[in-house]
């Protein structure tokens, strides 16, 4: 019926922007799980707040303290070009979160107490003056307390950050607990400007990575609306795959919530990554990915090139012949790429919302023609009717909004056989009664 | 690959129709069909008093012949035997509309389901098992289809200039009458009962109709009475004689052994 193709379409392109942006997740989570970029941007992130780009004192100092420096594996080591946000940034084992709890009792702890004498004296040569000041403080073992904090404040060499625990411990009027939820109010502030350059990169390689699986397995947003539009069969087929996923997913989601309320899973930001962790994790971003590909080829969507590319033109100017021709669906690659830059978790909730709007919409269409019963109480017959016109209100309103695909599909085509006409079958040979195939239906049970 | 047009027999059978289908039909087609906005009906123009005479050539196309050119089948989803029984042929794609236009749609083979009824056009009566099974069959399929009874059209609506008598009825009318089966305001179809009634109140139900696929005793007797080989098997020559015995009774011609042609064999022993 009118309205439950139009969102039929809909979930269809929307499961297979899922489909694809998961593909694209998948594999960016298996780069990341080699390159750690998270790792360094986190370390440019704390560079910028300590006010050290070139990481020579408190930045170093904060990376080095036993609080930190127990989750991450090896020496710190810093690098020269930290400070330029590159798209595959090496983490080089350094710890991808820091909890903010550490955060702040780091900073407290440097601040009051200075910072820590390493064991190896090559490593404090490379900044004997600093370890040098701070010696006679760091044998200190009573308690810090709010006027040592403030000494020690007063002898930091980093001014802006000194300023800044010192305002973090003037708001808490003095109290260690509020000064240290300030300061770790202040860490999360800038996490948050970490995430955001890492979205970013993320969605810049996603958009890339996307443009190149859609090219490469033909995944072409306008074909595939046009293709759902036409093709009952495909159509039901996808959206009950669609239904079967996010039933899955629901499961899942379960079956974890069952898992964690029983094992308390560890905090997963502050344990230090082994290298089978790593393994793990790119061996699930295979995992994720195989799924997701999996899912794709059984689709039964115009998806690859099992057609092949039909287009005419010769040499060096082939490709820009052929998306002329319009052999190249480029518009739809790029469709689909962007699509997958908004990412597996908003299509899943699309997927879900709409979901909800066509069960709510969908139509009487397999109403029995027999079913006079209904049909003659007027009760019902005028609910079933006033239903019927909630349910095209509802649909027109989605009509609207899916515009864009309603309006490249909607068009009357016509096709090369739209005007051959056999309606007069002909005097041709005629089929006897005996040649008639078996039936059913008619008599009574 | 089965086509899109898969539910056709169910629809149909649902509505009390007797439904048979041509072999393969699910993978005929000239391509799948586009999305369905309607029903054309047309007759096939061929006079002869048999049951389906056209189904071959709906099925393998038209061969050319003075007037009318060769087209490749399937030229009609469904065929409609005089005896009211629909015939499946295609899930897919037919050449059954041609050039025309019919509430804004013109693609008419893309976007509309086709049905040949079996008619001469020059006057030859409907017989009301026919029409009646046209009326509640357009009616299934818009409403499976959810679309209202002003989506079926006669071919000579959608194409007035190339076809402007086919088919040889009154469409509005026709209309009328599929609205009154979709709205439920039409009386119930008449299914045949299973069992001959009982020839007084409390005796036991008389013989069992028969149809094509059932065997036994009671085939056995029903070859016996219409002289064909007897072999107790139901199969496809059994109900050849039949039909021809129902139309020599002037029954419908429909090869289903009920109540009323169980009555007419009788007169035979």
């Amino acid at each position: 019926m009118f309205g439950s193709w139009v969102l039929e379409v809909a979930i269809g392109v929307i499961f297979v922007f899922l489909v694809v942006s998961t593909i694209c997740a998948a594999i960016r989570e298996g780069i990341e799980a080699y390159t750690k970029t998270r790792a360094a941007y986190l370390e440019r992130g704390i560079r910028e707040m300590l006010h050290d780009p070139h990481c020579e004192d408190l930045a170093r100092k904060f990376y080095e303290h036993p609080l930190i420096y127990g989750l991450y594996a090896g020496e710190f080591i810093p690098s020269a070009d930290a400070m330029k946000i590159r798209s595959f940034a090496l983490g080089r084992g350094l710890p991808s979160y820091i909890p903010s709890q550490n955060f702040a009792a780091v900073m407290i702890d440097l601040a009051a107490r200075g910072s820590v004498p390493s064991s190896d004296n090559e490593t404090a040569a490379g900044d004997p003056g600093a370890v040098a000041a701070n010696e006679p403080r760091a044998l200190a073992t009573s308690p810090i307390t709010a006027q040592s904090l403030r000494t020690g404040i007063a002898e930091m060499e980093n001014q802006q950050v000194a300023r800044a625990i010192l305002s973090a411990l003037d708001l808490a009027q003095d109290d260690l607990n509020k000064t240290r939820l300030n300061l770790e109010a202040w860490y999360d502030a800038g996490m948050d400007r970490v995430s955001g350059w890492y979205k970013r990169s993320t969605q810049w390689i996603v958009f890339w990575l996307a443009l190149a699986i859609a090219g490469v397995l033909n995944v072409d947003t306008i074909g595939i609306a046009n293709f759902l539009y036409r093709n009952d069969t495909a159509r039901h087929a996808v959206v009950a795959e669609a239904e079967a996923t996010l039933e899955q997913a629901r499961k899942d989601a379960a079956l974890v919530q069952e898992k964690g309320s029983r094992t308390p899973t560890a905090p997963s930001g502050g344990a230090p990554i082994a290298e089978t962790e790593i393994a793990d994790a790119s061996r699930a971003a295979m995992n994720e990915y195989a799924q997701a590909r999996k899912k794709l080829d059984t689709l039964t969507l115009p998806i690859g090139w099992r057609e092949g590319i039909h287009c005419s033109g010769k040499g060096i100017w082939w490709l820009s012949e052929c998306v002329k021709q319009g052999s190249l669906p480029f518009l739809g690659w790029v469709m689909t790429a962007l699509a997958a830059t908004l990412g597996a978790p908003f299509w899943f909730d699309i997927l879900n919302k709409v979901m909800v709007i066509r069960s709510t919409v969908k139509p009487y269409e397999k109403s029995k023609p027999e079913g006079s019963e209904d049909r003659q109480n007027p009760d019902q017959s005028l609910t079933l009717a006033l239903r019927q016109v909630a349910a095209t209100a509802t649909a027109t309103g989605m009509m609207a909004q899916a515009g864009g695909i309603t309006a490249a599909t909607s068009a009357q085509e016509r096709d090369p056989e739209a005007n051959i006409d056999g309606c007069e079958p002909g005097n041709g040979p005629m089929t006897e009664d005996a040649e008639l195939p078996p039936g059913d239906g008619g008599v009574m049970r | 690959m089965r086509y899109s047009l898969i539910w056709l027999p169910n629809a149909l059978k649902e509505a009390g129709l007797h439904v048979r289908l041509v072999d393969n039909w699910e993978t005929r087609g000239r391509g799948d069909v586009g999305r369905i906005e309607g029903v054309i009906c047309h007759h096939t123009a061929v006079a002869s008093t048999k049951p389906m005479p056209t189904l071959g050539s709906l099925i393998n196309g038209r061969k050319a012949e003075p007037g009318l050119s060769a087209v490749a089948g399937p030229l009609a989803q469904l065929g409609l035997g005089r005896e009211g029984h629909f015939y499946v042929i295609a899930a897919g794609r037919c050449n059954h509309a041609g050039e025309g236009r019919w509430q804004g749609f013109t693609n008419g083979n893309a976007n509309f389901i086709g049905i040949e009824a079996e008619n001469d056009g020059k006057g030859e009566p409907w017989p009301p098992v026919q029409i009646e099974a046209y009326w509640r069959g357009v009616a299934a399929i818009l409403m499976h289809e959810g679309l209202d009874a002003s989506r079926c059209a006669g071919h000579k609506e959608y194409a007035p200039t190339r076809k402007p008598h086919d088919p040889n009825l009154d469409m509005n009318a026709f209309r009328i009458n599929v609205a009154k089966v979709m709205n439920g305001s039409a009386p119930l179809p008449e299914r045949i009962p299973p069992f001959d009634p009982p020839p007084e109140a409390g005796a036991p139900a008389g013989r069992a109709t028969l149809f094509r696929g059932n065997t036994g005793e009671l085939v056995f007797r029903l070859q016996s009475v219409l002289a064909i080989g007897t072999d107790g098997i139901f199969g496809s020559i059994t109900e050849a004689a039949v039909r021809e015995f129902q139309r020599q009774h002037g029954l419908t011609g429909d090869g289903i052994v009920g109540p009323f042609t169980w009555q007419a064999l009788d007169t035979l022993l």
